[in-house]
């Protein structure tokens, strides 16, 4: 009988860098014809962009109050992240298709393709997919789906626009109210010049009849995407919301700065979901999405419950930490997070959670991927107020990194003022061990397959609070970036 | 308009002769400082992450007279019983009488700031270096240091007794006292060393020192800071270690009304190691803030972080600890963990445990904790007869405890503990 010898090795940095050799498949233009403000940013640009979507007075003065806010802010340098000066002049705040469909059987049937192509179901697909989806493309929304069904459940699902003619009254009373205007520089910048976005509101006792969703797409040159979503539940309520971005490949660094507030009260639940797969740029660096996201969720009431998962595996730079305060007591904040980055790609996210009202529970597992050049770092705060009585935290941080030029950060900061509180913190950094490389190939599994089934086992914490069909793609895409077989 | 206590300072640094006076060198150096100096406006800048938990403004707000100034006379009633070789300083003054150098070993040199010759400067230039940038604490300590210490053991020496180093305090008035040192071990060599911090004074002490171990060195030094309760301290320790080098620290944070550390240790060569140990009791409105940089600039070092903190009252304890591997460090591993018990509704606990990983081959870790007493183990000594003050003081001792235990050496490995008992005691 005759003996065979299994050769394992750790995977080449050629092999690993083929295997993460990534195929964005979202990197089309669409040609549309789109109108849009020259670039430049004042206070005409923000009276502008008020004025075409026809808002009220107040609004307008409270997006000049931003902007007045934001020019005597500085630019922040406190994340990791080696970011080039931004030429916020440069910039055009507001791009929309021509052609303004009243209804989604108005719509363009190029944007259809769009969005046929990007896997997004805005049409005849939408029955079978069963998500309600709102679609926004640069700085308006194209489309919402299902909104005579969520309308008859007393769910409002509609456009940032939308919601401020229909709905101002709802809009005046929580825009702002988590995030405020002056919170940080982007978030002022967003809160001066933000088109569109999503509005959910879920009344009192209502359980949304199907996932929300929405497709955030940039088409134009030149061009930032500002998008503001703002989610309501009230007591008793529950939703699950999903989000999905995707660019065109441009040589440029395009700018994402968009800000998401969440306020559940009593009893109420918020499932926050988002595959993030802007522009990564390519290999050497060049462009890709500069994403700077201010994601913020208040448990305002008791029992209430929000839970923030993400899959980040695009953009050039992240800057994004969705958190939560927990004020109400016995409120529960979650964060999942998988950040995967690869070349040139830099990462600074994290979470922060506040505990204030007594009882309150947080838990955190944050995966993170480094490869190639990729710099990833997880940056966190747990707080836990002088009245937080019973307040628990958990945090899992753990890092993989595939290559010798990479890197991978921990940031945590843990502030405790209530004795009665425990918080526990624990982070490992590894890479992908010979050990278990030898067992997978022993098996007869191609490296290739290995490495993918590795890193899709250190993600599962992650994926399996994923609703299924974001799961499906999250994990598509790590497969995506990991195929190329490796050794 | 610089704060108070940097004007007062100023004026002091132009009066006062300090140690090295009339060396050109020594004058120069204190001269730059003193320039350096004069461009601050506060300590500190607050807006620095380092300096996030800690406020050195109503520090900064008072003009502290230098120890020097005016003193008649030294009162030595506070200092500790010893039995080997010791420095002692008292208020920032070399006190001779009750200092003991006569029976280092050969091959030991340990002098005061005040018995130092041109050469001896010359020869470490780290006594005399500000760095570039600094914040104010630098330039302010080497413009009026008067208290410190050049130790050097050479080549292969062993010294078997422990060392100490004494800060005392005792002046009944508010005063300002500084200390720099530089400790340099050979390849091969090893010393045991105490850092003693105590006595009854008030004011601010800023003490500065520089360590390098040479290849194969190895340093196992306890910093015991008991000093008194209205003192302000804050240090800085940078250690440099060779290949193969070692170092054994243990900190004991007990005493001061603010205490910030800042502690740099660069792990320069292979197999280099760093094993720190903190524990820390407060009470009161006691503040406590260490600031670890930890780099492991290549591979095959290794570094082990531990830290246990108790506090009560208004107290608050800091752990800012960075831990860095650079690029190219494989195979280095790197361990960090905190520990805290929170003992009373007003006290607090910050913690910052970060890591920097630019190398693949490697094994990181960190943990933090905070957290109360264990009701169970406290339920199980109550249940075998201990009054609760007991159990709890039992089980508050055995916590900071465990990080002072691996102290090399007996007689310094039981002081250390006794003084943690004693604090815990009274922590009540």
């Amino acid at each position: 009988m005759s003996e065979t010898t299994l050769e394992v090795r750790p995977p080449t940095p050629e092999a690993v860098a083929n295997a993460l050799g990534r195929r964005y498949e979202a990197g089309f233009v669409t040609d549309i014809e789109t109108e849009s403000l020259p670039p430049g940013l004042d206070e005409n640009v923000v009276r502008a962009i008020s004025a075409r979507k026809h808002e009220p007075a107040w609004m307008t003065d409270w997006r000049l109050a931003a902007f007045r806010h934001w020019r005597t802010m500085p630019v922040p340098h406190w994340a990791k992240l080696r970011i080039e000066p931004i030429d916020f002049q440069a910039i055009s705040y507001y791009a929309a298709p021509k052609h303004r469909p009243k209804s989604l059987a108005e719509v363009d049937p190029k944007l259809l393709e769009t969005y046929d192509k990007l896997g997004v179901p805005l049409h005849e697909r939408a029955r079978l997919a069963g998500v309600a989806v709102d679609a926004v493309f640069d700085s308006v929304s194209v489309g919402t789906t299902f909104r005579e069904e969520l309308k008859r459940a007393g769910v409002i699902f509609c456009s940032m626009s939308e919601a401020l003619r229909e709905h101002p009254e709802l809009v005046r009373q929580y825009l702002g109210s988590v995030v405020p205007t002056g919170d940080n520089y982007f978030a002022a910048l967003n809160s001066a010049v933000f088109s569109d976005g999503s509005f959910v509101f879920v009344p009192r006792g209502v359980r949304c009849p199907m996932e929300l969703s929405t497709y955030f797409r940039i088409n134009a040159m030149n061009t930032g995407q500002f998008e503001r979503t703002l989610i309501v539940c009230e007591e008793g309520a529950v939703v699950s919301y999903l989000e999905g971005c995707t660019a065109p490949m441009r040589d440029e660094n395009q700018l994402h700065a968009a800000v998401v507030e969440l306020v559940a009260l009593d009893d109420a639940s918020i499932k926050y979901s988002t595959v993030q797969n802007w522009y990564p740029g390519d290999e050497n660096g060049v462009g890709g999405i500069y994403n700077f996201v201010t994601k913020r969720g208040e448990c305002r009431g008791a029992r209430s419950k929000i839970s923030w998962t993400q899959v980040e595996t695009g953009s050039a730079i992240t800057w994004k930490y969705p958190s939560c305060v927990l004020r109400g007591d016995d409120s529960v904040g979650e964060f999942h997070s998988v950040a995967l980055t690869h070349h040139h790609q830099q990462a600074d996210t994290g979470t922060k959670m506040i505990h204030i009202g007594r009882n309150t529970k947080s838990k955190i597992v944050s995966k993170g991927i480094s490869a190639g050049q990729g710099q990833n770092s997880y940056r966190g705060l747990v707080r836990v107020e002088r009245g937080a009585s019973g307040a628990r935290n958990h945090t899992q941080c753990d890092s993989l990194l595939i290559g010798k030029r990479c890197g991978a950060h921990t940031f945590p900061s843990i502030e405790v003022k209530n004795p009665g509180a425990i918080v526990e913190h624990e982070a490992t950094t590894s890479k992908i061990s010979d050990e278990q490389l030898f067992y997978c190939r022993a098996r007869g599994i191609a490296e290739e397959d290995a490495v993918s089934m590795i890193v899709d086992g250190f993600c599962r914490q992650v994926f399996r609070e994923l609703p299924m069909e974001f799961a499906v793609e999250a994990k598509k895409l790590l497969d995506v970036s990991l195929e190329g077989a490796v050794g | 308009m610089s704060a108070p206590l940097l004007a007062s300072a100023l004026q002091d640094a132009a009066a006062i002769a300090l140690p090295g006076a009339g060396l050109a060198s020594v004058d120069a150096a204190r001269a730059a400082a003193r320039a350096m100096l004069s461009t601050r406006e506060h300590l500190v800048d607050a807006r620095a992450e380092a300096w996030r938990y800690t406020s050195l403004r109503a520090l900064e707000a008072q003009a502290l007279p230098h120890a020097r100034r005016g003193v008649a006379a030294i009162d030595t009633a506070c200092l500790p019983v010893t039995h080997g070789a010791r420095l002692v300083f008292v208020d920032g003054c070399f006190d001779a009488a009750s200092s003991r150098l006569d029976g280092l070993p050969a091959g030991v040199s340990c002098k005061p700031l005040e018995a130092l010759d041109a050469r001896d400067w010359a020869a470490h230039p780290v006594l005399l270096q500000v760095a570039s940038g600094a914040d104010a604490l630098a330039p302010l300590n080497l413009a009026l240091a008067s208290a410190g210490v050049l130790l050097e053991v050479a080549d292969g020496v062993h010294v078997e007794a422990p060392l100490d180093v004494i800060y005392a305090s005792s002046l009944g008035m508010p005063v300002a006292w500084h200390a720099r040192s530089a400790i340099r071990l050979g390849k091969g060599a090893r010393l045991t060393l105490r850092e003693w911090h105590l006595g009854t004074g008030s004011g601010l002490a800023t003490v500065q020192s520089h360590v390098r171990l040479d290849e194969d060195a190895r340093l196992d030094l306890v910093q015991q800071q008991e000093a008194p309760a209205a003192l302000s301290l804050l240090r800085r320790d940078v250690f440099n270690l060779a290949a193969r080098a070692q170092l054994r620290l243990h900190m004991l944070e007990l005493g001061a009304a603010l205490s910030q550390h800042a502690l740099v240790v660069e792990l320069g060569g292979i197999e280099a190691q760093a094993e720190l140990r903190q524990a820390v009791a407060l009470a009161h409105r006691q503040h406590a803030d260490l600031g670890l940089d930890l780099r492991h600039a290549v591979g095959r070092t290794r570094s082990d972080v531990r830290c246990r903190a108790v506090v009560t009252g208004r107290a608050r304890a800091v752990l800012q600890g960075a831990i860095t591997i650079a690029a190219g460090a494989d195979g280095s591993d790197a361990a960090l963990s905190t520990q805290n018990l929170l003992l009373s509704d007003q006290a607090e606990i910050d913690a910052r445990p970060v890591m920097e990983i630019h190398a693949d081959e490697v094994r990181a870790a960190h943990g933090a904790s905070v957290g109360q007493l264990d009701s169970a183990m406290l339920f199980y000594l109550r249940a075998r007869g201990l009054p609760e003050a007991a159990a709890r003081a039992l089980l508050t001792g055995a916590h900071c405890r465990a990080v002072l235990d691996d102290i090399a050496h007996e007689g310094l490995r039981a002081a250390a503990q006794q003084a943690l008992e004693s604090c815990i005691a009274a922590l009540g």
